[in-house]
Formats: C-alpha cells, structure tokens, sequence
C-alpha cells in the first residue's frame, strides 16, 4: 500500500506547487489581457518575495522581524517595483508594437536577477515557513478503516499556500465582477478605444494591473519558498512554469490559467515520482513537454479544445 | 459652448484635418455631413482627445481642451458616442453603463446613479429588460441605443455622436433619432455627424459641411436643405438637373 501513500503524498505537494504556477500564470493573464503584454518578468516577482521574505528575517544585523511584517513589505516593494514597470512600460508611444514591450520585460526581468544576485548571492536560501508546527498525519485509511492504510503527512506550509492560492481566486473574482475599478480593468481588457470614451485612465489603470500582479507574484514566492527555498534565479523558472500555465489554460483565460497551473504543479510533482533517480534532473522539463504536447493538439489551450466541442454539440 | 480654431489633426506624417474652425452654442444641435474619408471621425476624436490636436485650438466651456487627456475631458461634461459603438461585449448591459458614469467617480452617490439608471432606460425602454444579457448579444439598434445610453450616464454637457444610424433599418432609426430630439428638448448639446444628411438636417438647428478635412459650407438647418450643393452632394437630389 506504500505506493498510494506515495501517490498522494506527490498530489499535495503538486497541488501546492501548482498553486503557484496557477498564481503566477493569473498575472500574466492579467497583464495580457489588459495590454497584449507577455510579461516575462513576472516570475521575478516571485524571487522578490522570496527573496525579501529571507532577507528580513535571517539579515546579518539580527533584525529578525515576524513574518507578518515581513511578507506585506515584501508584496509592497514588489507591487512598487511591478508598477514602475508598467510606468515603463506605458511610456513609450502608444503605438509601441507589443513585442517591443515585451522585449523590454525581458530586459527588466535580467535585470532585477543581476540586482538580486548581487545583493544576495547566487547561493539557495531557507525562508521560515508562516507557522511552525506542522499539523499531524493524516491518515484517509482510518476514516475507512481502524488502522493506519495510507499515512500521509501534509506541511503546514502546504496548506498555506494552497489556502492563499483559494483566496486570491476569491478576492480576485470579487474585484473583477464586484467593482468599479475591476470592472473598469476588464472594460479595458475588452476594449481599451471604448475605456478611453467612457474616461477610463488606461495607462493609469495598466500600471494598476501590474502593481497587482507583482503583489500576487510576490505573495505566491513568500508562500513556496519555505518549502522549495529561495535563489536569486528562481523568477525564471517560475515565470516560464507560470506562462506554460498561462498558455495551456489559454492565455486570457482567467480559469483555464487557474486550473492548467494546479495540473501543471501535479503532473510534475507525480512524474518525478515516476522517474527514475538519474533522471530526476528531467523533473523541469515535464511542464514543458505537457505544453507542446497541449499547444499540438490544441493551439489555443485546453479550454478552447473544450469550448470547441461545446460550439459543435450546441 | 464649443470652440475650434483652426485646428489641424495628423496621423503620423499624414494631415487629415486643415485648419478646422467651427462653434456650437449651448443648446444647440448642430449636425457635421461629410462624404466617406472627409475626417469626420477624426474631427469628434479630436475634441474627445482620443487623437491630440497638431495645432490649433480646442475651447470647451472656456476651457483649452486640444491636447487634454480623453479620460479628463469627460470629466469636464463632454461625451463621446463613437463610430461603431465600441461597447463591452462581454460585460452586461447593466455594467455598460455603470462604466459609462465612471468618469463622475465615487464622488457621486449612489443615489444619483440610480435615478441616472433610470432616466436612461425610461428614455430606452428596449435596454431595461436587457440590463443583464451581454452588451455584445444585442441587436444593432439595440447596441447603439446602449452606447448613446452609456454616454449619457456621465452626464454630458455636449454630446457627440458618430453616425447613430450607421447600419439601421429605418425604423430603428426613427427611434435613435427620436431619441436624440428628446434629448435636445432636455437641454443637451449636440453635435451630430451623420452620413444621412436628410435626416440630420431635419433635427439640427445648423450645419457644416467637411471635405477632405475642410469646411467648405455652413449655415442653418433650412439653407443647407435648399442649398443645390448640399443637396446634389448629400441628399441625392436634383441630380438631373445638374448633369441636363
Ligand atoms: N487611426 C488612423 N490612422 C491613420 N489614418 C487614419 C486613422 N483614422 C483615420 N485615418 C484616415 O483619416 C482620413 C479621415 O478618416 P475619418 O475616419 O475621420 O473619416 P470620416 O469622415 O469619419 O469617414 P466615414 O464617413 O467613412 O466614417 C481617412 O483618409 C482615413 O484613412
Ligand atoms: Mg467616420
């Protein structure tokens, strides 16, 4: 029975993991639906918050400040830092070609590498998970059964970032559908001539976008890094897993990016599993494998497969 | 209430409009005809700041408004119902408009936007059972009685409207431009271009006619209607006459 214990043990950390991915590949929908952008700086966010969630708590001048502080600074200096990217972003003239813009993402993303790298080292780092004590075993044979069947433990950190990862897609559909503001946000997603019409401030509202997706990036790498460390470099990968997720959900789709990054995060964590020990490097190349596999079989995502065979039947 | 003075718009390197210069007075109605191509649109964008002035100047309500910020603009009184309606297809209709009274901010209570809600759906009654379908699920007619709804939520002073009858049938026509006359009748300004010169002449107290981004005519409703060139150009009538 080792091996169902296993198997679920690899689902939670997958859906951890796959929280964020699903978070990260959200700011992206957000910023390309509100601007055409694919923000490849977005996984530096995360780094960001990892980064500063280590930094204020394990410093060499023993300012060893609680995590409830640290984790909002660390959100704001990384909203700030998504908003002045924006700023940047919607200087250039208005007719600025996306793939310009995008150009300069990649530029802003090695740069805030080269900045962390420099200020804090090209070493792995420990972040402290949010709460201490990891809650008990927990054992899904008992319910069925008086015994211990398929033991497994879950991190208390898990849980954290799968409930943060809940409640941003809460709060989020809330302010989309809910307020002016995000309202406003999706009037301009839809159609920027006619937010302009109605006196919606695009550029103002676009840099709003960022600054969003920065904190939700930022909040996404103060969760995961506890239980995947932090590194200067990690924006990277987490930005290229996050817009796998973005594409396979089918970029712009709120949902289809929510779902692709849970899956995303299960289909490695599980296939690791599967793989042999050699082969363990390999782990990262699985998210890419799933979204060629996606992108043959359904160039616009999953979801557009789905919505396919829904258009045919009705 | 309006005031342009020689103004000159250019895409790019390419000038559209030559040193335009016209008025509209509180009150009035004033329509703009022009053929395909003379820079109507571009004009209207002008003025709502969706396309900056080259030169020349822009005066609304005293105010310089020819390289003002579109989103300030409205919030001085000004509304724009665009070609092509450029609606929120996904959004409901109800949220259409909430977003076109966006510009007055949470100043405003809740209160007036509610009475606004209503004074626009009494004046279309067509959208009040439509407030929750997506705006992009509506008919033409129904669409363009939206965008003329969404720009009265900010609570214009001046209203300018791009073609309200661009692909209609007539009879949904009449209504927009019954509409329209009722809103005159509340004291809006409006300034019309409208490729069915007939129509727009019948409901405007004056006129101007734009060619290749030029004045070239202007007067009272009533001259423009006996003018033969207003008339062989844009009503498509006495066309014998001139060719025997
Ligand atoms: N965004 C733009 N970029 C470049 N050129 C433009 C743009 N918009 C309009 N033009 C050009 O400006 C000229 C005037 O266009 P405009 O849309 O103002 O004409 P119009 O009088 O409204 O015509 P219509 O009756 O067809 O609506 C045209 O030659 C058009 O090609
Ligand atoms: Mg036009």
């Amino acid at each position: 029975m080792g091996w169902i214990s296993n198997t679920l043990q690899s689902l939670i950390s997958g859906i951890a993991v796959g929280s964020t991915y699903a978070i990260v590949a959200l700011g992206f929908t957000i910023i390309f639906s509100s601007t055409e952008v694919v923000n490849f700086a977005q996984g530096e966010f995360v780094m960001i918050g990892a980064m500063i969630s280590y930094w204020l708590t394990y410093d060499d001048f023993g300012l060893r400040w609680p995590l409830y502080v640290v984790v909002p600074i660390a959100v704001a200096v990384s909203a700030v830092v998504g908003l002045l990217l924006g700023w940047v972003l919607m200087r250039p003239r208005k007719d600025a070609s996306p793939i310009s813009l995008i150009i300069i993402t990649v530029g802003a993303s090695v740069l805030l590498q080269g900045i962390a790298g420099n200020q804090w080292g090209k070493d792995a780092v420990p972040v402290p998970p949010f709460t201490a004590v990891d809650p008990p075993p927990l054992d899904l044979g008992a319910i069925f059964h008086n015994g211990s069947l398929f033991p497994v433990s879950v991190q208390s950190q898990q849980l954290w970032v799968m409930g943060l990862m809940v409640l941003l897609v809460i709060g989020l559909t809330l302010f989309f559908n809910k307020t002016m503001v995000g309202k406003a946000l999706r009037a301009v997603a839809v159609n920027k001539h006619g937010a302009r019409l109605v006196g919606i401030n695009v550029s103002r509202l676009v840099m709003g976008a960022f600054a969003l997706s920065a904190a939700m990036g930022a909040l996404a790498g103060a969760a995961i890094a506890p239980i995947s460390t932090g590194n200067y470099a990690m924006g990277a990968m987490m930005g290229l897993k996050g817009f796998a997720a973005a594409i396979v959900g089918g970029l712009g789709n709120f949902t289809g990016s929510i779902v692709a990054g849970v899956l995303l995060g299960v289909l490695e964590t599980c296939g690791a599993g599967f793989l042999p020990p050699e082969f363990a490097q390999y782990k990262d190349a699985f998210a890419f494998i799933i979204l060629l596999l996606v992108l043959f079989i359904s160039p616009n995502g999953i979801f557009a497969l789905w919505r396919r065979k829904k258009a045919v039947r009705a | 209430m309006l005031k342009l003075a020689s103004v000159v718009t250019a895409y790019g390197n390419t000038e559209v409009l030559h040193g335009v210069s016209l008025h509209v007075r509180a009150g009035e109605v004033v329509a703009l005809v022009g053929a395909n191509g003379a820079g109507k649109s571009t004009l209207l964008n002008t003025i709502s700041g969706i396309v900056p002035a080259r030169r020349g100047s822009v005066l609304f309500d005293g105010k310089e408004i020819g390289r003002a910020a579109a989103d300030r603009i409205v919030r001085l009184g000004l509304s724009h119902v665009p070609e092509g309606r450029q609606l929120f297809g996904p959004l409901s209709v109800r949220d259409n408009l909430l977003l076109g009274a966006y510009s007055r901010g949470r100043a405003d209570t809740r209160a007036h936007l509610h009475d606004d809600l209503e004074h626009v759906l009494d004046t279309f009654p067509r959208l009040r059972e439509r407030l929750e379908q997506r705006a992009g699920t509506l008919s033409g007619g129904e669409q363009q009685m939206l965008a003329i709804a969404r720009g009265l939520m900010a609570r214009p002073k001046l209203l300018l409207f791009d073609e309200p009858s661009m692909g209609l049938a007539p009879r949904v026509m009449e209504e927009i431009f019954r509409a329209i006359g009722e809103l005159r009748h509340q004291g809006l300004t409006v300034l019309l271009v409208e490729q069915n010169a007939r129509w727009a002449l019948r409901i405007a107290d004056r006129g101007y006619v734009l060619e290749n981004g030029r004045l070239v005519l202007d007067g009272t409703a009533e001259e423009m209607l006996d003018n033969r060139e207003v008339q062989r150009a844009y009503l498509g009538k006495g066309y014998r006459e001139v060719w025997e």
